[in-house]
Order: C-alpha cells, then structure tokens, then sequence
C-alpha cells in the first residue's frame, strides 16, 4: 500500500513537474497559436481577436493555472486549431499508437531473448560476431530508412503488406495486423539490439557465477542452464531498457507514424507543437506521462517478482 | 496433300468462336472513357495534411486541402466558368438592378441538405447573415465589406444590397471559398457543421477520424439525377512524400495530390498512371519588407531580383513540374513577361554599386525541405552578387507573425489564390491595404489597383491587372519562387478528373472504368 502510494505521490510530482516545463517551454517560443490558426491573409485586428477568443491574453501562470483546474475536473480543454476535445483526440489516437508499442516490442522481445541468450552462452563465437556486427550496423541506420526499405520490398514489390495507413481492430485483426506490421518491424529492428545487448552483458556475468558452474557440473542441458537458473537474475537490466522503451515509444515513434500515416498520438503532438496548440501538447504531454510513471510502476513491480528480495524490503534490508 | 492441307483448315464453329472472342477482347479492351460513367465503387485520395474544419466561423480558414471536402458536401449558389461567366448550381439566375447595387437570385426548388432541412432562402440568408455579423469575427468579411445585406424575397429569392456597384459580386459568391457554400442552417445552429459538414452537395458526410480518414458516401437524394458515381470516398492525409507516392504505386490510394517533381516525372512515365495538372494564381514569393533600409531603397530589391534566378530554383527545386512566372495571374488575366527581371549578374551588381553601401540580408523561409531549399539557393545566387543572406528557419506560424508585424527583411510567402486576384491584390499590395505586410507603397500601384477595382469593361480590367504585373516587377515588390500548379496522380481507372482552377479532386465528376469496385476503404 505504502508503495502504491508513494508511486501516486511520484506520479503526481512528475506530472506538474512535466506539464509546467512543457507550458513553460511553449510560451518562451517566439509567436502564438493565433498565427498559425488565423492563417496568412488575417490583419492585425483579425489576430487580437483571435488572442482573445483563444484567451491567450491571459499571463501565462494564470492559463497554465486555469489548465490544471480543467484536468483536475476531468477536462482536458479543445485544441485551439480544431476546437476538437483534446481527451476525444487523444482517444481517437491512443489505439494505433498503443498496438504500434505492443506489437513492436513483441517483435522486439521474440528476436532479442534468444539472440540474446545464445550470444552469451558462445560469446565471441562466429554467431556472436555476426549478430553484433548486424546489431551495430542497424542501430547505425536511421530508422526511417530501413522502414523506406521494407516498404519498397514488402510492399511495393511483393505487396504483402499496405505501403501505409492503419486499419482499426473493428476492421478486423487480419487487416489490423498487416496494416502494423511494417512499422512496428521498422522499430523492431533497432529496439532489439539495445535489449540484446543489456541482455547479454547481464548474461554473461550471471554466466561466470558459482551456481552456474554447479549446475554445469551437474550436467544439466545449456538450455535448462540458461533458461531455468541463468535467464530470470539477468533480466533486471532488460527490464528497465524494456519500461524506457515502452515509454519512450508512446510519443516518440513520431517519424514512424509520419512515415506510415499512422493516426498515433506522436503525430497529434507533432503537430500541437508546429501549431504551438498548448492545449493539445499539454494533453500528449500529461498521456506520456503518465504513462511513463505507470510503465515505471509496472517495471518496479516486476523487479518484486524476478527477486523476491525486493517485495521484501530492498537488497539493503533483505 | 490437298486433303491433309485441307484437315489443318480450321472448322467453321472454331472461326465463329475465334470472332466471338475477337469481339468480346475489343469491347473489354475499349478505352473506359468511351463506354462513359460506371456507378458504384470506392475511391481513396491521399492528402498533403489533415483537414481544418468545414465552418467558416470555427475553422477560421481554409485549409489546403479542405475545398476537397466542402466542393462535395456543400454546393455553391453558382460555379463559374472559365470566362467567369456564373453557371447555375443552387440557384438558376441571378439579376441586377439598373444601378448595379441590388443582386436578384432565384433559387432552385426542391433541394434539401442532407439532414432534411429544405434548401430556401432562409438557409441563404441565414448563412450570409452569420458572415456579415461583426459579433461572429468572420475573418473573411472584410472581403464581404460592399455587402450591405442579403435579405429574403421570397421562399426561393434572395437579394444581395450592395454599397455601391462592385464588379467582384458574381466571383465571390461562384468562387470555391467558405462563404459561397451554403452549409445546413440546423447543423451550424447545432454547432456540428465544422466537423461533421452538412450541405446539398452529392456527397454526405459519414466519418472524420482527425490525421487517418474522413469518408464521405454517396447522396441517394441528390437532386442532379444520376450523380454522383461513387459509392464512397475516403481521404487520407499521408503528410510523408513518399508515403503518399508508395500508397498510389502499391494501389492503396487511387489518386494523390502532390509537388514533388520526381514523383511527377515517375508518374508520366508509368502506363498505369495518369498525371492530371493545372495552374493557378498566387504565387510562392520571397516577400521583401520595402519599409525598412535597405529594402526601401529600390535599387537594392531591383538588384536581388536581377541576381535571382527562377527558373534555375523551378529546374533543381520542382524538377521543371511547375511554370516559371512573371505575373501573379495563373494565366488569367495572360499578360506576357510583364518586364519581369531576369537573372542578370552584371546588371545587379551595377545597381548594388549605384546603392553603394554592403548589403547584408536576412532571410526568415519556413522550416520545411521546401523553404531551406530555397533559402540555399537565394544564399548562393545573392552572394555571387555580393549580398550576405543569413538563413532564420521557422514554424510556419512564426512566419506569419513575423511578417505581420513587419519583423522581417525578406520572408517566404505564398500569395493565396483566386478566380480574381484583383480584390487581394488591392489589400495587399495597395498602400493602405489591409493585409500589405511588405510596407510597400506606390502611386502607379495605386492607381492600377483601383483602375481594376472600379472598371466594369473587362478590357480595361485586364489592362490595369497586368499594370500592376508589371509595377510588381519594375517596383521589385517581392521574387517569384515558380507559379502554382497542382498535380494529381491517379490511378488510370479512375475517371472523369480534370484540370480545375483550384488544386481539387473533384470527386463528383469521378467514376472508376471496369465496372464499380468493391469498397477499398479497409484496405
């Protein structure tokens, strides 16, 4: 209980924390929202009225004020260039976004652990080099150009897959599926390498402990070694790569959902922030935030469960 | 022998067969267009960028892409045609009084908005009334100003009062703009028009899912019998390239509009595309702030515009897929090179060397691919004469606030774009203008200006427009960046699309040859 607690405490710090910056930042940027909304034939007068439609006349501190008296009411405010909800925006964009995360770090998961584990088990063999040759290589490779690539082959000259565009769950998985899965590989293949490689150094250094060479002198099979005694005490660091990149995927996978026309919610930010809409980027904003705090939350929770150590009270302590 | 050669004849039943299937090969294979409009079927378009809204009022103005959806949901009073002349849309004539200051418009019976609201006078009255209103900020009306009011005659009359006899009248209610739609009065009193568009037009509006689709259906009720031939239209913005060039190849979208000169240039070269252009006024310009030293001085923006070169900006930047201009018409009014400046080397550093001090620019370009490389070669080409520009990349809304408040030296610009430019031109370009950002003052432009303004003989109407053509390029008021014009690549099923004054899929004019296919918009 005192945990959860202290996580609301941390997630209530880093929200107004977050938010304020972000408010912060908006407002230093040269211009406003009643340029980029009024258009290029508006007068001088056209965009004083605009101001004060869009009640940006007020002191900063006071709309950041009136913002956060809005969340707490459960209301997220209208975009000042659509005047869409920004909550029915954020919603309409969350799904694409959600299973671009899911299915990515799934592709993620399925090539890391293994590539990871059978690294470890041979380091420097020829399988080894080979994998982190390729690793490095893609890593070095901006990942708008491997998605151009799979495009161009998969679905361009093969036609497997759409070349762009989301197809909702309520159009049926298949569809929902095809239409994700060039993105989510275009991510896939650069978040491996990093999970793999914390996965293998881990590994490897669980590999030189005591119990391992007991097991081994045991003669226990390589995969029972690895998989039932050396896998779960190497996973700390994996896990924590593994939460960053969930949470760094929700917003961030901007150039992906650009590439693909995804309707993600790194597109509805992307452009809150051209349009300087604070009222969108707050609401993207507060998203990922809370979404970073919970996948944190989720993360220390599944620390508990890899060592029982730490649901008993820390290593210190245990 | 005779017997065996004979044995290898065909018989006369496989002959008929093969004329059969002659016949049925050239009636399939005959060209789609002859066999005219097929009904049914769906079309996807790709889009440069989402929608803003469909509601003057909410939506402030019109986004790029939005006439796309508004020209299919909504219908205007009158079209107009290539010579200007009005064409009966919503309304069958249109009369003025012997003094020119009162407009008679009988409108067509029959005719209902999509949600049932019947299609009268009222709904006429009510939508200009509500742009009229100082209290509803209508950021267009200062356009309306010779408007004094629109009042209801009868059930299906309306009359326009104007101030004073105004030649634009008959363009601004026939242009593709927010106030010639007339949108259903019960979904703008329902507050739903700017997202969810309620007209008379052959489309009805079903779904907007903001930056992945708005979907539009066929209008059963339509009142042009017939039409439209399209089951269902989807737009979907793909603000990437060559994400919206990969979805035509891969057969996602039937068609896209785009400017990218090698996708263009691709596109003529494929036989199962087809590319489908127009040019337009209002060009893309280097806007120079003339009230400022040293851009005031004369010489000196004479001098920049000698040392630009368009046409090498059109060949590297567009790949040729967009004309070099010399006037900011479109090709109407046509008025020939208008003493256009060009690129001449020796002749601009002359003028710098008259003007005889250092000349050091600043150069605020949008932060788009687009803008930087313009703003690459301008550095180049002015530094051959011997002006130092320094590049400032903005957001695009910073750009306009710098220009509004005259914080700039030279700032990239798009003009907008109209049937007339006359009436924009007299606002931004005339020395009291309302949207004249430039500081640019000239009595010869003036008197052009209203020449154009106040002439009712078309004439001298084209006449005093091309003097303010030339004006522009004696004066150097701004540098031409290429002249719009729109491409669609589409499919070579698709049918019906033509060339229209504005970059617009007309997508009830569209018909899909084959045969209707199957709905796409899960594709």
């Amino acid at each position: 209980m005192r945990f959860v607690g202290g996580k609301f405490l941390h997630l209530i710090v880093v929200i107004l924390a977050v938010t304020a910056l972000t408010f912060a930042i908006l407002d230093l940027l040269p211009g406003s929202a009643a340029y980029a909304v009024a258009g290029a034939n508006a007068s001088a007068h056209d965009i004083a009225a605009i101001q004060e439609d869009l009640g940006l006349g007020d002191p900063a501190l006071v709309r950041y004020g009136k913002w956060l008296a809005g969340v707490l009411r459960g209301d997220l405010g209208v975009s000042l260039v659509s005047g869409q909800p920004v909550a029915q925006a954020i919603a309409s964009h969350l799904p694409a976004t959600v299973e671009l995360v899911v299915l990515a770090q799934l592709f993620t998961l399925l090539v890391a652990v293994p590539v990871g584990l059978l690294s470890a088990w041979r380091v420097d063999s020829r399988f080894d080099r080979f994998c982190s040759t390729l690793g490095f290589g893609l890593t070095s490779i901006p990942g708008f150009a491997l998605a151009m690539v799979l495009v161009y082959f998969l679905a361009l000259k093969l036609k497997w897959f759409p070349a762009v565009g989301y197809a909702p769950l309520s159009a049926g998985i298949w569809p929902n599926l095809k239409s994700l899965f060039l993105p989510a590989v275009s991510l896939a293949l650069v978040e491996w390498v990093i999970l793999m490689r914390v996965l293998r150094s881990e590994l490897i250094a669980t590999l030189q402990e005591d119990f391992i060479l007991q097991a081994r002198a045991k003669g226990l099979p390589a995969w029972n070694i690895l998989l039932q005694h050396a896998l779960r005490p190497s996973l700390f660091g994996s896990l924590t790569v593994f939460g960053l990149q969930v949470g760094n995927l929700i917003g961030g996978a901007v150039i992906v959902e650009q590439l693909f026309a995804l309707p993600g919610v790194g597109r509805l930010l992307l452009a809150g922030i051209f349009a300087q809409d604070f009222a969108m980027v707050q609401g993207c904003v507060l998203l990922i935030a809370v979404a970073y705090v919970a996948i944190n939350f989720l993360v220390d929770v599944g620390y508990g469960l890899l060592d029982p150590r730490v649901r008993r009270g820390g290593f210190a302590r245990g | 022998m005779y017997a065996r050669n004979d044995s290898r004849k065909p018989p006369v039943w496989a002959k008929g067969l093969c004329l059969l299937a002659l016949v049925a090969i050239l009636v399939q294979g005959a060209p789609a267009s002859a066999s005219g409009p097929v009904q049914g079927g769906s079309l996807t378009v790709g889009i440069e960028e989402d929608f803003v809204g469909f509601d003057p009022i909410k939506a402030r103005f019109l986004g790029a892409m939005d006439r796309n959806v508004l020209l299919a949901v909504e219908e205007r009073l009158f079209d107009l045609d290539e010579k200007g002349n009005l064409v009966p849309e919503l309304a069958l004539s249109a009369s003025t009084s012997p003094d020119g200051k009162v407009w008679t418009i009988l409108l067509r019976e029959g005719v209902a908005f999509h949600d049932g609201t019947p299609f009268n006078a009222d709904a006429v009255v009510a939508h200009w009334q509500r742009l009229l209103d100082p209290k509803n900020r209508y950021l267009g009306r200062s356009a309306l100003e010779p408007i004094e009011s629109v009042t209801r005659a009868d059930d299906h009359t309306v009359r326009f009062t104007l101030k004073r006899p105004w030649i634009h009248f008959k363009i601004q209610i026939g242009s593709a703009g927010f106030a010639s739609v007339i949108p259903s009065p019960k979904a703008v009193q329902e507050d739903t028009q700017n997202r969810a568009p309620v007209g008379t037009g052959p489309f009805v509006f079903k779904e907007w899912v903001r930056n992945d689709r708005l979907v539009l259906a066929r209008n059963p009720n339509y009142w042009r019998k017939g039409r439209p031939y399209l089951d269902t239209v989807v737009f979907r913005p793909m603000p990437d390239m060559q994400a919206r060039f990969s979805a035509l190849q891969a057969g996602q979208a039937d068609a896209i509009v785009t400017d990218r000169g090698t996708h263009i240039l691709q596109a003529r070269e494929d036989r199962t595309l087809k590319v489908y252009s127009g040019d337009y006024a209002g060009p893309y310009a280097f806007l120079f702030n003339s009230s400022k030293p040293p851009l005031n001085d004369p010489r000196v923006r004479r001098a920049l515009a000698h040392a630009w070169n368009q046409e090498f900006l059109v060949k590297a930047d567009f790949r040729g897929t967009i004309p070099v201009v010399t006037d900011p018409y479109g090709g109407s009014p046509a008025c020939g090179d208008s003493g256009y400046r060009k690129h001449d080397l020796a002749k601009a550093k002359e003028l710098l060397a008259e003007y005889g001090q250092p000349v050091a620019l600043e150069l605020a370009h949008t932060n788009t691919p687009r803008g930087k490389e313009a703003g690459e070669i301008a550095q180049r080409l002015f530094k051959e004469a011997g002006v130092t520009l320094t590049l400032t990349p903005l957001a695009p809304g910073e750009v306009f606030r710098k220009v509004m408040n005259g914080e700039y030296q030279i700032s990239s610009w798009r003009f907008s774009d109209y049937p007339d430019m006359g009436p924009y031109l007299h606002e931004s370009l005339g020395s009291k203008g309302r949207v004249n950002f430039s500081g640019y003052a000239s009595p010869a432009m003036d008197e052009h200006l209203l020449a154009q303004a106040t002439s009712n003989d078309a004439e001298a109407r084209k006449k005093a427009l091309c003097g303010v053509a030339r004006t522009i390029n004696e004066d150097a008021v701004f540098l031409y960046l290429g002249g719009r014009r729109f491409h669609i690549l589409a499919r070579t099923d698709v049918q019906g699309l033509s060339a229209t004054p504005h970059p617009v899929v007309r997508v009830g004019d569209v018909w899909l040859a084959g045969g209707a296919r199957m709905l796409q918009n899960a594709r």
